[in-house]
């Protein structure tokens, strides 16, 4: 039986992949920002704000807005 | 391994994300490509990360550097030992490159860490500077 967080993990991996094509363009860094915020119970669009914070940094293109209908699927 | 355990362990690793080093940032990179995947159970695939990541602590400590081949997830990666010196394979490659599962990584690390420290601490082996000539005098 896995722990709620690595459940959590899981489950902001998936999400994170469905909003990208490759986890890859997106890198490590960013990635972990996204599951890290999840993990300490922000919202997904907190998430997704941390996520785009480096991947502007690093010049990358962020990710594409919430649509509304998806919002808090991770919580 | 608690909730509030795994969360401590994900916080001191996006606490030190700056620190890890190419491998680790692939390493973190492929643990999270492995928990996308419906079919793994996360449980596995973090503890097989810190497995590899212990490991690799270890490994390095001995100046020995592991190659990763990712296969979707730890379990079921094949690795091979390098000795970051010299840049020669010290184990995993045959029958083909990347042959050890991590299971025998494990080992093998081990099995070199404890023949090194051993090197290190005898008179006759003292000229076995390097995990790759260890063997020879074994």
């Amino acid at each position: 039986m896995e722990n709620t967080s690595i459940s959590t993990a899981k489950q902001a991996a998936s999400r994170l992949e469905s909003l990208v094509s490759k986890l890859d363009d997106v890198g490590f860094e960013a990635i972990f920002a996204f599951t890290f915020a999840l993990l300490q119970g922000k919202s997904e669009e907190q998430a997704i704000a941390a996520c785009n914070k480096i991947l502007i940094a690093d010049g990358k293109a962020p990710l594409p807005p919430l649509h509304p209908a998806k919002k808090e699927i991770v919580s | 391994m608690n909730d509030e355990t795994t969360v401590d362990e994900f916080a001191e690793i996006y606490e030190n994300i700056h620190k890890l080093d190419a491998d680790e940032q692939g390493d973190v990179l492929d643990t999270m490509r492995a928990l996308a995947r419906d079919d793994l159970d996360g449980s596995t695939v973090i503890n097989d990360a810190i497995r590899l990541a212990k490991t690799r602590r270890v490994a390095a400590k001995h100046g020995i550097k592991i190659g990763k081949r990712f296969n979707g997830t730890f379990g079921e990666s094949g690795f091979m030992l390098i000795d970051a010196m010299n840049n020669t394979v010290l184990s995993g490659a045959e029958p083909v490159a990347y042959s050890l599962s991590l299971d025998e990584l494990e080992v093998e690390v081990q099995a070199y860490a404890a023949l090194l420290d051993l090197a290190n601490g005898e008179t006759i082996v003292a000229t076995a500077r390097t995990a790759s000539e260890a063997p020879l005098i074994r």
